[in-house]
């Protein structure tokens, strides 16, 4: 048993009102820069829809992520004789035009024309060239099914669908969608790893965050195109990749990432989970429908003394190994088994998981114009809006019993809670519905917590870093302090 | 530091001094300069397979000359043709009397061509060469005169396109844009 700690992260799409503020903390504190601009290391998608870049979650085009082929996982784009032969001519990159070009306003139009009839206007401009731009998209283009002739219609988690189907779903009082903020998933089995011809890529041992050693990096951009998430980006003006950092300054200073931190809905929980790295090749060679439950069981409990000895043995810190303990996302993972990770028949072991979001209710209203929010409720998981099919597809490889036995779990929490509170469920039908989802009071109590009312502490169990600790002996901590940050300390020989 | 900056300088000086003299060892020890003219009697004994091997570039000039066919054609000369650059010497037997061909290939006596002078001055063709040349360009006399420029052509063009259609197979996946294609079929669906 090798153990590593992971900083895992669950975001509870129930509490998600897709208000992007996530994004734009994001933006304001890595990605303003030139070359960055059309880069979304934070972005928000509104299901169903295409997502940023357009598509990305259609793999026949993109081709990221891993495959399994004769038993054996391999990348989806190519193998290492391809990647030579590629080297100079990257065959699957997203053009500019599946991001966005990105644009801004002449705001000084506005101040500096002169005195007419008109109202002075701002025109839009490309940020890349300068010029006036006719604006086609953007990185949130199909929000709030915006565009649904185009964009959600093609959703690749609809295309088993016929068209009827997908009519029945768009037509009023039918339509439903959420939303699905989404940053780099920070896998354990990355893609954008192991394609990286320069070997600049790496997963850091203390957290699991990976990152880009943007001296090693040589613009090569396998990483953009192995990347099932679309989460590494070319940087125009320096000639590098770059990639979500997780924050990873302000982790070391006990800060949540900014998008946490400035999360206005709560929905993001950040902590640790102690895995098992023997068990990674193994877990990714599993079945589609199995690999949830593989990836569940290579996360470790952390109050298992065996669990314990074992990670200090791997040199793991007792504060680390405490706060795994309190790991919020140890709790929605594996205790509750309520969050699923996105997508994970890409085989990347993607350690950042959702709790699906409760389905809109039917509005079939009875003769009486009332309704039984427990009848109601339980059949809404059949008849719903939101096929279980399509979250399926989404979060568990197309296992409907995971994302079902989740769904039963909420709808039983909610149920208790209606019964104290609002009375209009009897204690009886409460119990029938805890019994069924297979919990106890205790439990659903316990969610309710931590959905409901969590502190700051409670969402982001960030674990000490030991960096200082570790760097004093050889570096200056004043010299490290100057130089701790984005950026690179040799600028780049080439690009602009 | 002025140290080091002194020794680096010393070292260039050093440098430059030996690679001077090394460009001039090079000239000192250049073939003659000039040839020997091949007297008309020792004409007779010249190989005109040989005279063809040189001209056509098989086979090297001793002092490393380049072959004619860079610049001249003679007859039926291979798959792409010799050079346009000299006159054609199919026939040149015809025009040319033996001693003014011995001159030419000789550089020294009446007729000297402006153009081969500078290329044959360093690298002087041997008076066996001169024969074989003479005797394999007058045997030569009369064949037919073929023009393979258009050969050339094609062969340029071909290539270029068979590069594009290699090129166009093996990348024929790549991904080409995502989003323009989706709006297009939305409108056109709507129509």
């Amino acid at each position: 048993m090798k153990i590593r700690s992971q900083i895992s992260m669950v975001f509870h799409l129930d509490k998600c009102i897709g208000c992007h503020t996530c994004s734009i903390a994001c933006k304001n504190i890595w990605t303003d820069r030139q070359g960055a601009e059309y880069m979304w290391w934070n972005n928000v998608e509104t299901k169903p829809g295409t997502g940023f870049p357009t598509l990305w979650e259609d793999q026949e085009k993109y081709k990221g992520g891993w495959e399994l082929k004769n038993g054996k996982v391999e990348l989806k784009m190519q193998n290492r004789a391809q990647t030579l032969g590629n080297l100079f001519s990257n065959p699957a990159l997203p053009t500019m035009d599946d991001y966005y070009e990105p644009w801004t306003y002449n705001y000084s139009d506005l101040f500096n024309s002169p005195l007419g009839d008109d109202q002075p206007t701002a025109r839009p401009i490309s940020r890349i060239d300068g010029k006036p731009i006719d604006i086609e998209s953007g990185p949130n283009w199909d929000d709030d099914l915006s565009g649904s002739n185009v964009y959600a219609v093609n959703d690749p988690l609809l295309n088993d669908m016929s068209e009827e189907e997908k009519q029945r779903l768009f037509s009023i009082e039918q339509l439903f969608y959420f939303y699905m903020p989404r940053i780099c998933n920070h896998c354990l089995n990355a893609g954008c790893v192991a394609a990286c011809p320069s070997g600049a890529i790496y997963k850091r041992a203390e957290d699991g965050i990976v990152l880009i050693n943007q001296d090693k990096c040589r613009g090569w951009r396998m990483c953009v195109s192995s990347c099932p998430y679309k989460k590494t980006f070319y940087n125009w003006s320096t000639g590098k990749s770059e990639k979500c950092i997780l924050c990873y300054p302000r982790l070391e200073s006990g800060q949540a990432p900014a998008c946490f931190h400035s999360c206005v809905g709560r929905i993001r929980y950040l902590g640790v989970l102690l895995y098992d790295a023997d068990q990674i090749e193994a877990a990714v060679k599993v079945p589609d429908e199995q690999l949830v439950q593989r990836q569940r069981e290579m996360i470790l409990d952390p109050h298992d003394p065996k669990v314990v000895a074992a990670a200090k043995e791997s040199g793991i810190p007792d504060g680390v190994i405490t706060a795994a303990q309190r790991s919020p996302v140890y709790r929605y993972v594996k205790e509750w088994e309520l969050a699923l990770p996105l997508h994970p028949e890409y085989r990347t072991l993607p350690m950042l998981f959702y709790v699906p979001p409760l389905l809109p209710v039917l509005n079939a209203t009875q003769s009486s114009g009332t309704q039984r929010v427990e009848t109601d409720l339980f059949s809404s998981l059949e008849n719903a809006r939101v096929p279980v099919r399509y979250m399926s597809r989404t979060l568990a490889a197309g296992n409907d019993e995971l994302v079902i036995k989740s769904y039963q779990k909420m709808i039983a929490v909610r149920l208790y809670k209606r019964a104290q509170t609002v009375g209009d469920v009897t204690v009886e039908e409460a119990n029938a519905a805890l019994a069924k989802a297979g919990m106890d009071a205790e439990e659903a109590e316990a969610i309710y917590h931590l959905t409901s009312l969590p502190t700051y502490q409670e969402r982001f169990m960030i674990p000490p870093a030991s960096r200082e600790g570790d760097i004093e002996e050889t570096y200056d901590p004043q010299q490290r302090k100057a130089e701790t940050g984005f950026g690179r300390s040799q600028g780049a020989r080439r690009g602009l | 530091m002025t140290n080091k900056k002194g020794k680096s300088k010393g070292s260039t000086t050093l440098f430059v001094i030996m690679f001077f003299a090394i460009l001039l060892s090079g000239c000192m020890s250049a073939p003659r300069k000039g040839a020997i003219p091949v007297s008309v009697k020792a004409i007779d004994a010249g190989d005109a397979e040989n005279g063809r091997k040189l001209f056509m570039g098989y086979a090297h000039f001793e002092n490393e000359g380049p072959p004619c066919m860079g610049c001249h054609s003679i007859g039926d000369n291979g798959l792409l043709g010799g050079g346009n650059m000299g006159p054609n010497l199919t026939d040149v037997s015809d025009r040319l009397t033996q001693n003014k061909m011995i001159s030419i290939l000789a550089n020294s006596g009446a007729e000297i061509s402006p153009v081969m002078e500078p290329i044959y001055t360093t690298h002087p063709l041997t008076e066996a060469e001169q024969a074989d040349l003479i005797v394999f360009m007058t045997e030569s006399a009369g064949e037919e005169e073929v023009d393979k420029e258009w050969m050339v052509f094609v062969l340029s063009f071909g290539g270029v396109g068979a590069a594009v259609v290699f090129f166009g197979i093996i990348y024929r996946n790549r991904l080409r844009g995502v989003r323009k294609t989706l709006v297009r079929d939305a409108v056109r669906k709507q129509q």
